[in-house]
Order: C-alpha cells, then structure tokens, then sequence
C-alpha cells in the first residue's frame, strides 16, 4: 500500500507527513500480526519519525502529534493501555505551513550512518547470545528510516540497499548473525567490522586519563552552532573529548540545533572509535563524549568526525 | 434521482444504557443518534449546568453532536477486519467515570475533547462504526475546502488507502501471473476529479493505482456495498444501483476499469449484498 499523490495541493515537503501518515496504516496493520510485538511496531514508527525530525524533513510538533495519532489508535485498540489515550488536537494549518530549513544533500546517509554506529556501539556491549537479536534488531531499526528517506526523495533506491548491504555483510564479516544473507555485491566496513571483532570492553568508571591533549581548536560550523575541541585525554580502553558548543544568536532552529551530538573518531592505525550521542542544551554549553576503545601505542593522530542531525563535520587531529 | 444519503445503507443501531437508577435505549438511525426516557432533554441540561448530574445518555448525545464529524475518527475507527475496538467501561481512563456508572461529581458543563472522544469510544463498536461513518461523510462534504484538504488531506488519504487497500488488491489479483505482486496506491480525488482505476505490469509485479472520492468510504465501503459478490463497487448510483469496475486491456500490460452498472440485493439468509450486472 502506498499513497503516492500528495492531494492536499500543498507543497512537497509534505512528503515527510505524509510517509508518516502511511506508516501508521502500517502500524495498525502489523499490531494485528502475530508476528510483530506491538511495542516493536511502535518503536519503529518512533524511529522513522526521529529520524525525519532530526533531518528537519519534518515539523517536528507534526511529528510528535502523529506519534500521538498512532498511540491513541492503540489505545482504543487495547494494544496500549488505555491512559495512554490523549486525544491531542491535530496541528492548524499555520503549523503545517511553517516553512523549515533545507535540508543539506547527503542528509540521509549522514543521519544513518551515525545511527547504525550508536547501534554498533550498544552491540558491541552485548554477550555474544544475545548479539544475534541485536544485530537483526539494527537490521530492522535501521531499515525505517532508510525506507523513509527514500520515500521523500533524499536517498537513492540504490543508495539505500548499498548501505544496508554493507551494514549486513558488516555484521557477517565479524561474526554476528544479521538474520539474513547480504546482498552479492555488498562489501563490509573494515572499520566496523574490526570495532565488532575487538568487542572493546565497556567505560571505565570513573574515567581516568592516563595522558591528554588541549587542541582548544575551533572545529567549524555544524548545523547553526559552532563547536570547540577543548581537550582530548585516553587511555587504552577510553577516549573523552571535552567539547564546547556555541548555538547562533537568535532563535534556535527545531530539529539539528537540538539534535544530539554524535561523534566517532578513525585514528591512523585504522582504529575506529564509537560512543553514544549527548545532547547539549538549548544555550549551548561544555559537552563530555565518551568513545571506545582508547588509543594504543602508536597513535599519532586521528580524524574526528562530529554528526548532528543531517549534518556532518569532519577534521584530523594531531596529537 | 440523486445518489441516496450515505447511511441510507447503513442498518440501525440500539444499544441499552444505565443511565441514573434507569436503563434507557440509545438508538442510531438514518443517520442520527435518538434518546429514548428523556422527555426534556433542554430541562435536564439547564439542571446540569446548575450542578445537577447530568445523565449518561445526554454525555453521550453531547459528546456525539460535538464531536461526530472530527476527521481524527477516521484514524481511529475500524479498518478492514478488525474485530472490534473501543474502551471497555472498566478501562476507561481515570479521568472520564464509566460509561456505565453515575459520575461521583458533577460533570463539567462542555466536556474536553479528550472526555468526549473517550465517552464515545466507550460505546458498542456498531456505534462507534456508525461515528466513524459520519466523520467520513462529513470529511466528503468539506473536501472541496482548500483549507480542510491542508489539514486533513494527508489523514484523509491513508485512511481511504487503508481501507480500500485490501479490495483493490482483490480486485487486481486476477491480472498477476501465479506468485506475481501487486500493489496497490489508492489515493483520494481532488474535488471534482474523475475516479480512475489502473494497472500495469512494471518490474516489480502488477500496480493498481486508484483514485477514488473521499465519499467511497462513507458511501461503499462503511455500508459494506465495497465487495458483493467478489466485484469492486465504484460508486452508488441510487438506491440498489451500483457502478461495479470491469477491467479493459489498453494496451500490452496495461487495464483500465470501466464502470458497469449493476443492482444490489441482499441475501435474506446471510445479510451479504449480492448484484446482478446489467449492460447498457
């Protein structure tokens, strides 16, 4: 099923709304299969819309109150409990008419390709049993905002099944079940897939540096604020970055500005380095990133790239 | 003759309800909600807003002339075979007293959007299919406003996939090869425009493409006239007549539906529409 002809005679950056509008459908749908959990069916139609708010390809209170349309459908249907039930009013047209930031081209793969990093983050932590499940659980998260991406124009039908194909053969090449055979001609990350073979242990706690670095060098723009690379301390098991972020004067865009900060770092020994995203706060301020695994001997200097939303920033670091 | 109302189809609905120490019948017909044991429905909503308790019967009717046409009803009403749905009495949020049990308090005088949506749903699933109905219906009467399209277009449209989703893909499964897809993209007319119903063999199996009035839902498909007898109903012409689509080649890999008129009947046995095709 597919609802191809926007017939609202608005603008195309409905497209967004409406992909949402048609996932729905598809959730109602798949919470009467006994295959699918309805808590799962609700977590993919949050990630679909997380991932067009981050990207600004949608208002993000259209977002939320869609969010808010599916969880009262499920309400009414008993599949959540009945509380849950809001009856929020859906958006007026003026709402639905506010204009939003372009978005930048490349804007999917950058959102994605951060994605499945915190993903390949979190499996990482995983026991070997469970890692299965949680590699075919990134195969699935993933693959909702991939689709969506594809369904508002911002990436390529062929863009799309090469970067699942890589995810797939990725998780293959280090040993983890994707659930399914990657496509002919996918080839794997060498970085993602020695990240996933190291299975680096978790962070130290508390952390504490075993050498360090103060770059204070100003990275560049990254969607409407300014980050500062403050310092740099490791050890072999951990790096933190101490990040300064300067959102612009004025009104804070929805969307990027307030979309977490996601940072990875490959060093010059091909070592790749992941964390979780933090988010900073509306008026900007200090930020501590954790990556793993540290630095071993060897290190000379890295490339840092930061994500937040659709936009990427990319520098090398000496150290 | 003009295409009859759109709950001419749509058979009666009753149902009982404690209201007070009593039990009245709350009844839908012909398109309208009828209280039965409140003689003076203006007398008891002025005691209601003197403080009074005010009845579960006239929460309900309140509740239904308020909200009936709200197009958020669409998206949560019933699609194609699903059993039923609502709020059982005893779940309903703690927020709005059973439908069945006398409120402890007072009631407000204009319950929110929220208490109303919930009193509602809290009714029989043949009540809450009729509400549902007449938000379609009334969403096919404001369609034409540029306006209510840029709100609730979007809304409108996947609910009129949703539902004539599974038909249209009945209806095209006879142009596909053995084991071979089809899909299916329904999307609503722009006011005035012509229903169309194609399909074409592309590389990834056979496509339907539809374009159907916002007014199929309340018309065809909510009195149960979308599939009699295995056929597709485009339209209803007047009472017992229908448009039924035939598919015609147009070309290698490609069809057309082309309307036929037919008449409906219903089977006295089992309550399903039958129809007999008859050519012009």
């Amino acid at each position: 099923m597919r609802a191809t002809t926007d017939p609202t005679g608005g603008t195309a950056d409905r497209r967004g709304e409406a992909h949402l509008w048609l996932l729905l459908e598809e959730a109602l749908l798949a919470v009467r299969s006994a295959d699918v959990e309805p808590w799962e069916a609700w977590r993919s139609y949050r990630a679909v819309a997380d991932a067009l708010i981050s990207t600004d390809l949608v208002d993000a209170s259209v977002a939320h109150a869609l969010v808010g349309e599916l969880d009262d459908a499920l309400a009414v249907r008993g599949v959540i409990p009945a509380g849950a039930f809001s009856a929020a009013p859906w958006p007026d047209v003026d709402v639905l008419r506010r204009p939003r930031p372009a978005t930048p081209p490349g804007a999917a793969t950058t959102w994605l390709e951060a994605e499945i990093e915190r993903h390949l983050d979190l499996l990482a932590s995983f026991s070997v049993e469970a890692q299965g499940r949680a590699a075919r659980d990134l195969v699935r998260i993933v693959g909702g905002p991939v689709r969506a991406f594809e369904a508002v124009g911002h990436l390529s039908g062929r863009d799309a099944v090469a970067l699942q194909g890589e995810v797939v053969a990725s998780l293959d090449a280090a040993g983890v079940d994707p659930g399914g055979p990657a496509e002919p001609d996918a080839e794997p990350r060498a970085e993602w897939v020695a990240f996933l073979r190291n299975r680096p242990p978790s962070l130290p706690e508390p952390f504490v540096s075993t050498d360090a670095r103060l770059p204070a060098r100003t990275l560049g723009p990254l969607a409407d604020t300014t980050t500062r690379l403050d310092a740099i301390a490791w050890t072999t098991d951990a790096i933190r970055l101490e990040l300064t972020v300067r959102p612009p004067r004025g009104e804070i865009r929805s969307g990027a500005t307030t979309a977490p900060l996601h940072a990875r770092i490959l060093d010059d020994t091909g070592c790749l380095h992941l964390g979780q995203p933090v988010r900073a706060g509306r008026s900007g301020g200090g930020l501590h990133v954790f990556l793993r695994p540290g630095f071993g001997p060897g290190v000379r200097g890295f490339d840092l790239r930061l994500t937040r939303g659709g936009e990427r920033l990319e520098v090398s670091v000496p150290l | 003759m003009t295409a009859p109302a759109w709950w001419a189809a749509v058979p009666a609905a009753t149902t009982i309800l404690d209201c007070g120490d009593a039990r009245h019948e709350l009844r839908w017909e012909a398109g309208q909600l009828h209280l039965e044991g409140h003689a003076d429905v203006e007398a008891e909503r002025t005691l209601g807003a003197l403080g009074a308790e005010v009845p579960t019967c006239l929460r309900v009717r309140d509740a239904w002339a308020a909200h009936a046409t709200d197009p958020a009803l669409v998206t949560l009403g019933r699609r194609p075979g699903e059993p039923g749905l609502g709020f059982a009495p005893e779940h309903a949020p703690p927020l709005v007293g059973g439908l069945h049990t006398p409120p402890k308090r007072p009631r407000p005088s204009e319950p929110g959007r929220r208490e109303a949506l919930v009193t509602l749903l809290s009714l029989p699933v043949a009540f809450v299919d009729r509400l549902a109905l007449t938000a379609m219906a009334d969403a096919a009467e404001r369609w034409p406003d540029p306006s209510f399209r840029e709100r609730h277009g979007l809304r409108l449209g996947a609910g009129l996939a949703a539902r004539a989703g599974p038909a249209l893909h009945r209806f095209g499964r006879p142009l596909a090869a053995a084991g071979e897809v089809v899909l299916v993209h329904a999307t609503p007319c722009p006011p005035a425009g012509r229903v169309s119903i194609r399909a074409e063999r592309t590389g990834r199996g056979v496509e339907v493409s539809a374009s159907l009035p916002i007014s199929w839902l309340s018309r065809v498909w909510g009195p149960g006239l979308s599939e009699p007898d295995g056929r597709f109903v485009i339209a209803l012409r007047r009472s017992g007549e229908v448009d039924v689509a035939e598919w015609m080649a147009v070309g290698v890999d490609r069809w057309e539906a082309e309307r036929r008129p037919a008449q409906l009947a219903r089977n006295d046995d089992t309550g399903a529409w039958r129809l007999r095709t008859t050519r012009p």
